[in-house]
């Protein structure tokens, strides 16, 4: 299990907001969705990609196989931190559920050395994959991107595998973080909001709800990787996550 | 700033920060016929008549009163040897001119122990010179030094006795409106009683290190610990309110600070007056106190640059403190806070270097964060060049570098050449020490530990809790060029020794794919990789084997650290070195401190902590290191990430890290970045849910970051 491998593209230390205390996120390169707004372009491609340098500087190659015992020796170094913090790993992609042996090994060996786990996921995946991570998930981080109307036209799937997924792994009892990117304009009209806020109501195990402001990252990343036609919009103002605060977590806007 | 700050506190603040609080000094004749006296005898009259003759200074605003400058027509003060011969000629010979380009002369911090003269009064020291001088009593050099000192009590109670007399003359001026008049009466008593005797409240026992900090302008100690139990008794007996505590502090710090004037160029920085909270008591307890916790929230209700504090933590330090202090830390602007390890530095002291608990559990942070004692004198100070050992080795003994089959049997060369630098550098600190000590001190000898009992002069010997450090400029250099050599040449077979030195005396020019080759797969130091980082283990324990025995010509064990102080060090050292198989170009900077920089981190903060907790096995930096630690500004002031800093920085000591200062990434840096990303490749900004080397950012993000971040401060 320990030599299973698939491309990764970043191990981020001491990554501080996705999940609980202090964690290592890993980067699973390669995700079968689209989203719009990807702020990561380059985690799309199961493919290694040439990424052009910055400020004129040398190429960079996104994207390097390892193996789970190298990943988790990465990983390990970090217990100390873990352990002060109730921190742990987090896996991240592009779609780990799409990286689904090397995902499933690694939780387990992470599991096997008492490191708590999250993944963050956009739920799209065959339901028999979920059911064998939920013992070795501590936390999901689990995306909500667009309210079921809108989702097919911005994801391009349609949000009712997704949810079904989340019900399930809700009623089996599993901790779950909504994490809701919001795009200016495009998936943050009151219904989207409302949408959010009743699934949270309606879901039990939700501890939590991440807004994720939109950014312009990906814009340049994707042009870095010679992609053309990408998507671009301006900054989340302050108005805008005031509003977006108002409506998901009530007038005083708090958590 | 919290808003109860009182007025009268606000205006001491404003005077200070102008300037106004630096007294004049007043020139004084002094009587030809001295010179007959003996060094301490004569020393003490100067110093006895140069007083009586300066202004009482104080403002209607203050309470606490004594402030004196020495303008060095006499050996005043130990730190900074105002008016000591000796000294200034070791300096103008010395001071910031590299020797061989391997060490300079450095300034000495020294501090006294004002918690023994708050608690014996002068007159306890007076007993002191009595008893002593039954030990001495045919020795006429001891015994004049030691009638020097107490002729120079003498000539400390006659001055605080001329600011009674004039807190006494400024009641009966009719113009004093009555409640003033109230205060300067209890400031008249207070003055007739300390520093000569035993101070009996929390006001009399500030009084007394506010009067004798100007004998010795260097760390207050540990206040803490030193001021706690007259506080205690105030607040329970009612004499004493917290407020009044506060403010009393409040008035000692604005006086620390104004006792550096506007005009110097130290103006804007805090080396001198950093003194400690927390650390141990004498019974392994955590020595945090309600005090502490005073004396932090005196300090930040003040707009000041100085004084400096660090927390000293320990195993027993509750999380909520280190939070308390780090979370004053984010919201000083003025970063006057660092947090020091207990845990290493004691262990170093009461193993290695001989030093019993009792005396160890009582150490303190001076100047750039120092570990020093109480009543103790701070040896060495050299800044030493360690990259030099390096360029010997492949220069001098070019012939037997280049038979070296292995790593080991190169790494044993090196050793040579770096105990050779040692010893080179040992010599010249023995030197400097030699020449500064023909000059005799009897004011700060008075409140250093030993020198009574000694009858010695502190410059001469005196004092018994000394501490010998040298610093070394370049050691992250050092451990990444052997590192280089170790992979490329020995182990991975990239190129040969010859292709390096090649390289290396061109300053890379014509090998410039080699120098791209070790900066992109050269496996540094700072990452948590066991390759470099054993590397490092071992260049500590050849430093530490060095150590091993010796000491410095007072009889000092050794240490070494690797600040750099006020002075660039680093950069003149690196002016005149050339290429490092590092990557380091010819005459650049070398780096200081026991972090990484120039993006050869990349593994990130955990692991680059893990590097530096873990660097020296043996104990040997315990001296003066430091670490700064550069964060970026919005995990410092997000409340959720702050708190996971806030136990990143415990795991970091639990770990054994010696020293940290957090350094939030500032919109002037990420400017700078901005024009000259190679130079600031490492700075890295939190976007939005994933952080990124800022220099990687597109224009329009980095500028959403330099505005938010401008936002911040
Ligand atoms: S799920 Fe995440 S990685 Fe995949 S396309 Fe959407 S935003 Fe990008």
């Amino acid at each position: 299990m320990s030599e299973t491998s698939t491309l990764v593209f970043d191990i981020e230390k001491f990554a501080v907001h996705d999940g609980p205390g202090i964690r290592t996120v890993v980067f699973l390169k390669g995700c079968p969705l689209r989203c719009l707004w990807c702020h990561n372009p380059e985690s799309q491609s199961f493919e290694q990609e040439t990424m052009a340098g910055v400020n004129g500087g040398p190429p960079e190659t996104v994207g390097k196989a390892m193996t789970v015992e190298e990943v988790m020796a990465s990983v390990r170094k970090d217990k100390p931190f873990y352990d002060s913090s109730d921190g742990g790993l987090t896996i991240s992609g592009g779609e780990p559920l799409a990286h689904f042996d090397f995902t499933l090994a690694l939780l387990a060996a992470a599991k096997a050395e008492g490191i708590h786990t999250a993944v963050e996921t956009s739920g799209f995946a065959p339901r028999e994959r979920i059911e064998a991570l939920l013992p070795l998930v501590d936390l999901w981080l689990w995306d909500v991107k667009a309210p079921p109307a809108i989702h097919k036209k911005l994801i391009g799937v349609e949000a009712a595998p997704i949810l079904d997924n989340l019900a399930f792994i809700a009623a089996r009892g599993a901790a779950i973080v909504l994490r809701c990117p919001l795009v200016p304009g495009v998936n943050d009209s009151d219904d989207a909001l409302a949408h959010i806020v009743n699934l949270a109501k309606n879901t039990p195990g939700v501890r939590k709800i991440d807004i994720e402001p939109y950014h312009p990252m990906g814009e340049g990343k994707s042009r870095r990787l010679g992609r053309t036609g990408y998507f671009t919009a301006p900054f989340a103002t302050d108005a805008d996550k005031a509003r977006w605060r108002e409506a998901i977590f009530g007038p005083d806007g708090c958590e | 700033m919290d808003g109860t700050m009182n007025d009268r506190i606000q205006r001491l603040i404003a005077a200070a920060r102008a300037g106004d609080i630096y007294p004049k000094t007043v020139h004084v004749e002094y009587d030809a016929f001295d010179e007959n006296l003996s060094d301490p005898q004569r020393i003490a009259k100067r110093l006895t008549e140069y007083m009586a003759a300066q202004p009482c200074a104080f403002s209607d605003d203050n309470e606490l009163v004594g402030m004196v400058r020495f303008d060095g027509s006499v050996e005043g003060p130990l730190f900074p040897r105002i008016g000591h011969r000796f000294f200034a000629q070791t300096r103008d010979q010395y001071y910031c001119k590299p020797q061989e380009n391997l060490c300079t002369f450095e300034w000495q911090h020294s501090n006294a122990d004002f918690g023994k003269v708050i608690n014996v009064g002068l007159v306890g020291l007076r007993a002191e010179i009595v008893a002593a001088r039954r030990n001495y009593e045919s020795d006429i050099h001891r015994l004049e030094f030691l009638a020097g000192l107490e002729s120079m009590i003498r000539g400390i109670v006659n001055r605080s006795r001329q600011y009674a007399a004039e807190c006494r003359r400024r009641a009966a001026d009719p113009e004093t409106a009555p409640a003033r008049r109230a205060v300067l009466l209890r400031m008249a008593a207070n003055c007739e009683w300390v520093p000569e005797h035993p101070a009996r409240t929390f006001e009399e026992a500030v009084q007394c290190l506010y009067f004798c900090f100007q004998f010795q302008p260097d760390s207050i100690g540990r206040p803490d610990q030193y001021l706690l139990p007259l506080y205690e008794r105030g607040l329970a007996d009612g004499t004493l309110t917290r407020d009044h505590a506060k403010e009393l502090l409040q008035e000692l710090f604005v006086m620390i600070h104004g006792w550096t004037p506007p005009c110097s160029k130290n103006a804007d920085k805090g080396g001198e007056s950093h003194f400690a909270i927390g650390g141990y008591t004498l019974d392994h307890r955590c020595a945090w106190n309600d005090l502490s916790e005073l004396i932090l929230e005196a300090m930040m209700e003040c707009d000041l640059v100085r004084p400096q504090v660090s927390l000293r933590w320990n195993r027993l330090t509750p999380r909520s403190v280190l939070r308390r202090v780090l979370d004053a830390e984010r919201h000083d602007k003025n970063k006057r806070i660092a947090i020091a390890n207990d845990e290493p530095r004691i262990a170093d002291m009461t193993g290695r270097r001989g030093i019993p608990w009792e005396q160890a559990y009582d150490y303190i942070t001076v100047g750039c964060n120092e570990p020093a004692f109480q009543g103790g004198i701070s040896l060495g100070g050299n800044k030493v060049n360690i990259v030099r050992s390096l360029v010997r080795t492949l220069d001098g003994r070019r012939a037997e570098a280049l038979e070296c089959r292995d790593f080991d049997s190169f790494y044993t060369l090196y050793e040579q050449e770096l105990h050779h630098d040692l010893e080179t550098a040992l010599n010249w600190s023995n030197r400097f020490n030699m020449l500064r000590s023909r000059d005799c001190n009897v004011l700060t000898s008075l409140f250093m530990s030993g020198c009574i009992e000694r009858a010695t002069s502190v410059t001469q010997g005196g004092a018994s809790r000394a501490l010998w450090c040298a610093v070394f400029m370049g050691s992250t250099n050092l451990i990444d060029s052997l590192a280089v050599i170790r992979q490329f040449v020995y182990e991975e077979r990239r190129c040969t020794m010859a292709e390096l030195i090649s390289a290396l005396d061109a300053d890379w020019k014509g090998h410039e794919a080699l120098r791209e080759e070790i900066l992109r797969d050269g496996r540094f130091y700072g990452n948590g990789d066991d390759f470099a980082d054993g590397v490092a283990h071992r260049f500590y324990r050849s430093v530490a084997a060095f150590a091993d025995g010796r000491t410095d010509f007072f009889g000092h064990p050794l240490a070494f650290g690797n600040l750099t102080g006020y002075n660039p060090h680093f950069a003149w050292f690196g002016a005149q070195t050339k290429a490092t198989p590092d990557g380091r170009v010819a005459g650049s900077a070398l780096l200081f401190g026991s972090g990484q920089s120039d993006g050869k981190d990349r593994s990130g903060v955990t692991s680059l902590l893990m590097s530096v907790a873990h660097m020296d096995p043996t104990g040997v930096m315990c001296g003066d290191s430091i670490f700064n630690l550069s964060v970026d500004e919005a995990v410092v002031q997000n409340d959720e990430s702050f708190e996971k800093l806030v136990t990143l920085v415990e795991t970091y000591f639990r770990e054994g890290g010696l020293h940290i200062q957090l350094n939030h990434v500032s919109a002037e840096v990420l400017r700078a970045a901005k024009k000259d990303p190679d130079r600031y490749k490492s700075v890295r900004v939190r976007v939005s849910g994933f952080s990124a080397y800022f220099v990687g950012l597109k224009e329009s993000i980095q500028d959403d970051v330099i505005a938010r971040t401008e936002h911040k401060a």
